[in-house]
């Protein structure tokens, strides 16, 4: 070892607390930078395996009912490599609680080819069964059932429930656990949160559903793989044209569909967290690096001088230096990559939760370890440049000559005019503040950051809240959602509306239609209410409620975007059901909503369209809370009934699962914003203790008490944090900004609204840091050795 | 029959003082069973050699280090087994100091930095005053840093007799400085010391400075060896190195 390294490890020592600091603040980089990526790349490998090992087929459309003969053309299509025709039923599933009140459930059946066994291996979205096996041929009760709802309901092969099927009580006899590359992410009819809980996905045997369902030689969805190179918006213009005599309820990709469309939205998400937060931890270590570096410097002049006098290069000097920014990157690096790699083996279990593959297995991936070390390299050692620079830069003879008094002026507060009624104490801590811009600025950045780190973290929280309050609160007022199996007429809903304990009833049509604009189309449903409805609310983000009116649409801007549209603009529309009517509407309104893309007209101008009478796809309820059983009994009995869903279970489906979920994340970066918040203040007062040893001791000797002399220090420190905080929020505000970017997707679109709670316990976070800190830097000085440090020339 | 001369009042008494460091393995007695006593007003060159333990006697009349063994008081006070905050209040209630590379707080002025003393202090005579009394009374808007070393040594004696301390101990006060300048401190330190009566007590290389004491005591490994009172203090004006 030569002599600096034997120098280095020795200042390392001395310096320890402070590298340390710093140290984890870059390992809570490294690590959520390590887990981001790893993460993403795991979870993209896993769903690209999953599809191809699977066969997720490439293209999806549902229909009314059309002859087995027609799948066959369909099969003969240029572009299509193999398709499946299917029979697709949600039903109501019979499930009751222990206490035996009816727990309301959706169960969607899907039906499995009657296929040889040699010919399963070419089969399309296959089953992974977990547990037991795939149903025997011509067995129709046996039943192989998705494994979130299995494990909501603790179910297992060998257990059985019961279906009402096209009006009868079926039993189905469960003999298997599957996943699918078609319900990866399960969500039900009523989305738009999974809830395995009330929504379940089944597969069983063609014939026997088929039976059920009067569909014998005929089917209701079909899926099928497309031959490369082909173009899929072809293939898909071919099979619509083909299934528009049989209800085509429009043929969609792989990019439209359900589980798929929400795993790509999570892995956007991801690429988006592992862009802002990592930044902010490398940001910090920089300015920290920085702080601790150029102050070892400074007081290391003389050293440098003498060794330069001595012959030693600026390389070699430099380069002593930013050994000392590698050792604190390696520190770094041997505490984030754990930690990151222990994170994501967390997070991969979460997502199993809401994400059903065969296998979803965190990998460390080594090119993400690789680009984590470098980024924090980069970090570590841009933070020294400046200081390492200074430091070549010092001439031999500067060690000759003894170093003047720290030159100090009055500061900008006392030129205000209040200089006269400060104490001395306070005169020096301003000064001292003022003397360092750079030193003190970046001490305010570091915290600040630290503060904002806090903000983005909480808003998390402020986020589900906002978007709970205002789905389940604001927008979706009733207390159940009924669908009907069928369109039905005024007598049904006069039917719902007379059941005991139900207070109002607001029924609602719903239509598949394709919106066209200019080059851009897109599946949309259209929903059609009655003009004053108060159940569920047309409602923008800003609270303005809006009302369909005249032939006019309302839609969500996103759904505008989409299009390429704006108000006022005609939009095409091609109705896929009826007679498939075409029209252009208006677009009247735009609503920033948050959750999925809507789009509304008035119930008699849908009515028109489809020329139809007053036709309801379904129904929302009030009802009075001690009838709540007796009605979704009566609910799930009526043949009329696909299923319903209650809003309450809803809210407490979304609250346990992805708030839990989002909520534990929270905790996380809360975690990481202290250890930002207090490597910051534990670093700069640690370096104020060093550099401020003397003039402390000084005072300490000519009678200022411990607690006088710490005030001074702290309250440089509380100087500083004021500052810092205000500062913070606002930068908070700014990432989640930044954050709400990567969360405007289609499918959800959070505010960045921060709630005053989330400030509040940012700010006090910081100050409690602060306040930690300084019972750090009382302990500091009351080991100061009076007598040591005066002997030293400064 | 003829009055006897008042006997001097005591400040200062010292029996048996002793202070051990431990440095790794080795034991250092930096001195070894000093008997000491120091009258009010009384003003003390201490001389000697570097290590002779001059600078460990003065730590522990300014209370900034406790004895190993032996007593140590001041008028009432028991330097020996004080808690630091006795301690501290001690130094903040009696004791001015004097240190060699002067130890002026950079941030503040010459006035402000006078002023830190006085404020804490319970008789203290304005920043100004003191800053006359060393013949800086122009220069209290200076910074340190703007000042030259003789300077900034008179702004801590100002700083070391604004609060009148009985006692005022000097580390080496012109260890720093040539010696024209050092002899202006000393001017500063003997009038200020001679005006307010304090126990004045000055350590130093420097044997050129003895003449301006009432008494010399001469240190060497750990004891005093000498002690001569002189018959007439010298004016610092007349001393020379």
């Amino acid at each position: 070892m030569s002599i600096l390294d034997r120098k280095l490890l020795r200042d390392c020592l001395r310096l320890a607390p402070q590298l340390a600091a710093v140290a984890v603040v870059m390992a809570c980089g490294v690590a959520v930078l390590v887990m981001s990526w790893s993460m993403l790349r795991s979870l993209d490998a896993t769903q690209r395996e999953y599809a191809k090992q699977a066969h997720f087929a490439d293209l999806f459309v549902h229909l009314e009912r059309a002859p087995e003969s027609v799948a066959r053309r369909l099969a003969a299509l240029e572009g299509i490599s193999r398709l499946e025709s299917r029979v697709v039923h949600d039903v109501t599933l019979d499930l009751r609680a222990p206490d035996g009140q009816r727990l309301p459930a959706i169960g969607r059946l899907i039906s499995l080819p009657d296929s040889d066994v040699a010919d399963r291996a070419a089969q399309l979205n296959q089953l992974h069964l977990l547990q037991g096996r795939l149903p025997e041929p011509g067995r129709s009760s046996e039943t192989v059932v998705g494994a979130g709802f299995a494990e909501a309901h603790g179910l297992a092969p060998g257990d059985h429930l019961f279906a009402i099927l096209n009006g009868r009580r079926s039993r189905l006899d469960l003999v298997g656990i599957a996943t699918s590359p078609e319900y990866v992410y399960t969500i039900g009819p009523s989305g738009p949160f999974p809830d395995d809980r009330s929504f379940g996905v089944f597969w069983m045997g063609r014939r026997g559903l088929a039976a059920a369902f009067d569909m014998s030689d005929a089917f209701n969805d079909v899926v099928a793989a497309v031959s490369p190179g082909t173009s899929l918006r072809e293939v898909c213009h071919a099979v619509d044209h083909q299934l528009t005599r049989y209800g085509g309820l429009g043929c969609f990709g792989r990019e439209f569909q359900t589980s798929h469309r929400y795993l790509t939205n999570e892995l956007r998400e991801l690429r988006n967290m592992s862009r802002v937060a990592p930044l902010v931890f490398l940001a910090v270590t920089a300015i920290l690096m920085h702080l601790v570096v150029s102050r070892l410097i400074g007081t290391q002049q003389e050293q440098i001088a003498t060794l330069a006098a001595f012959g030693y290069t600026p390389l070699e000097i430099g380069s002593h230096y930013v050994k000392l920014a590698i050792v604190v990157l390696l520190w770094g690096a041997v505490m984030g990559v754990p930690l990151g790699w222990w994170l994501g083996v967390n997070l991969a279990q979460m997502y199993t939760r809401f994400f059903r593959f065969p296998q979803l297995t965190f990998h460390l991936d080594a090119q993400a370890v690789g680009w984590s070390v470098a980024i924090a390299s980069a970090a570590a050692i841009g933070g020294v440049a400046q200081a390492v620079g200074r430091a070549v830069r010092i001439r031999p003879a500067a060690a000759m000559q003894p170093e003047p008094p720290a030159v100090y002026r009055v500061s900008l507060v006392e030129r205000l005019g209040v200089g006269p009624l400060l104490a001395p104490t306070t005169r020096m801590m301003l000064r001292h503040l003022e003397r360092r811009p750079m030193a003190s600025g970046l001490s305010i950045l570091g915290l600040a950051l630290g503060a904002a780190v806090m903000v983005l973290g909480m808003f998390v929280g402020d986020a589900i809240e906002s978007l709970a309050e205002f789905q389940f609160t604001q927008v979706q007022r009733f207390d159940r959602s009924v669908a009907f199996v069928e369109p039905v007429g005024r007598d049904a809903v006069a039917e719902l509306a007379r059941l005991p304990g139900v207070q109002a009833v607001e029924p609602f049509r719903v239509a598949a239609a394709t919106l066209r604009f200019g080059q851009r189309e897109r599946r949309q449903e259209l929903m059609a209410t009655a003009a004053d409805t108060h159940l569920f609310r047309i409602l923008d983000i800003h609270g303005q409620v809006h009302q369909p009116r005249g032939d006019g649409l309302i839609m969500s801007r996103r759904l505008a975007e989409l299009l390429g549209a704006k108000l006022g603009d005609a939009i095409d529309v091609d109705l896929l059901e009826g007679r498939r009517p075409r029209t252009q509407l208006v677009i009247a309104g735009l609503v920033d909503d948050m959750v999925g893309t809507s789009a509304w007209l008035p119930g008699d101008s849908l009515q028109q369209l489809l020329n139809e009478g007053p036709r309801f796809s379904g129904a929302f309820l009030a009802i009075e809370d001690d009838a709540a059983t007796s009605i979704d009994t009566r609910l799930a009995d009526s043949p009329r009934v696909a299923g319903f869903v209650s809003r309450q279970r809803q809210l407490d489906t979304f609250r346990e699962t992805i708030a839990q979920t989002l909520l534990r994340m929270r905790s996380v970066n809360t975690l990481f914003a202290i250890a930002i918040a207090c490597g910051v203040v534990a670093t700069t007062a640690r370096q104020s203790v060093i550099e401020r040893s003397r003039d402390l001791a000084s005072l300490r000797v000519l009678g200022y008490t411990r607690r006088e002399v710490a005030a001074i220090l702290i309250g440089e420190q509380a100087l500083l944090t004021l500052a810092a905080v205000p500062l913070g929020l606002v930068l908070g505000l700014g990432f989640v900004h930044i954050t709400t970017w990567g969360y405007d997707t289609d499918l959800f679109r959070v505010p960045a609204i921060v709630l005053p709670r989330t400030y509040a316990i940012s700010a006090a976070t910081v100050f409690a840091a602060a306040l930690v800190t300084a019972g750090i830097v009382r302990r500091l000085l009351d080991r100061l050795d009076l007598v040591a440090v005066l002997k030293v020339r400064d | 029959m003829s009055t006897p001369a008042a006997a001097p009042i005591p400040a200062f008494v010292a029996r048996g003082l002793t202070r051990t460091y431990r440095m790794g393995e080795v034991e250092v007695q930096a001195l070894k069973g000093v008997d000491l006593d120091l009258a009010r007003g009384e003003f003390v060159v201490i001389l000697g050699p570097s290590g002779s333990g001059k600078s460990t006697l003065l730590n522990l009349l300014g209370a900034l280090d406790v004895p190993t063994a032996g007593s140590l008081r001041f008028q009432d006070h028991d330097l020996t087994v004080i808690d630091d905050a006795t301690r501290t209040a001690y130094r903040r209630d009696h004791v001015g100091f004097v240190f060699q590379f002067y130890n002026l707080l950079p941030a503040l002025t010459a006035a402000e930095n006078v002023a830190v003393v006085a404020d804490i202090a319970h008789d203290a005579m304005e920043p100004a005053e003191a800053l006359a009394l060393v013949g800086l009374a122009d220069r209290g808007d200076h910074f340190p840093s703007q000042l030259s070393g003789g300077e900034q040594q008179r702004v801590a004696v100002a700083r070391a007799i604004v609060k009148r301390p009985e006692v005022l101990l000097c580390d080496e006060p012109t260890g720093a400085l040539d010696a024209k300048t050092g002899i202006v401190v000393l001017e500063a330190l003997a009038h200020v010391s001679a005006e307010l009566g304090s126990t004045t007590i000055l350590i130093t290389h420097n044997a050129g400075i003895a003449a301006m004491a009432d008494r010399v005591l001469m240190m060497s490994n750990g004891q005093i060896v000498s002690a001569e009172v002189n018959e007439t203090r010298c004016n610092p004006r007349s001393l020379h190195w």
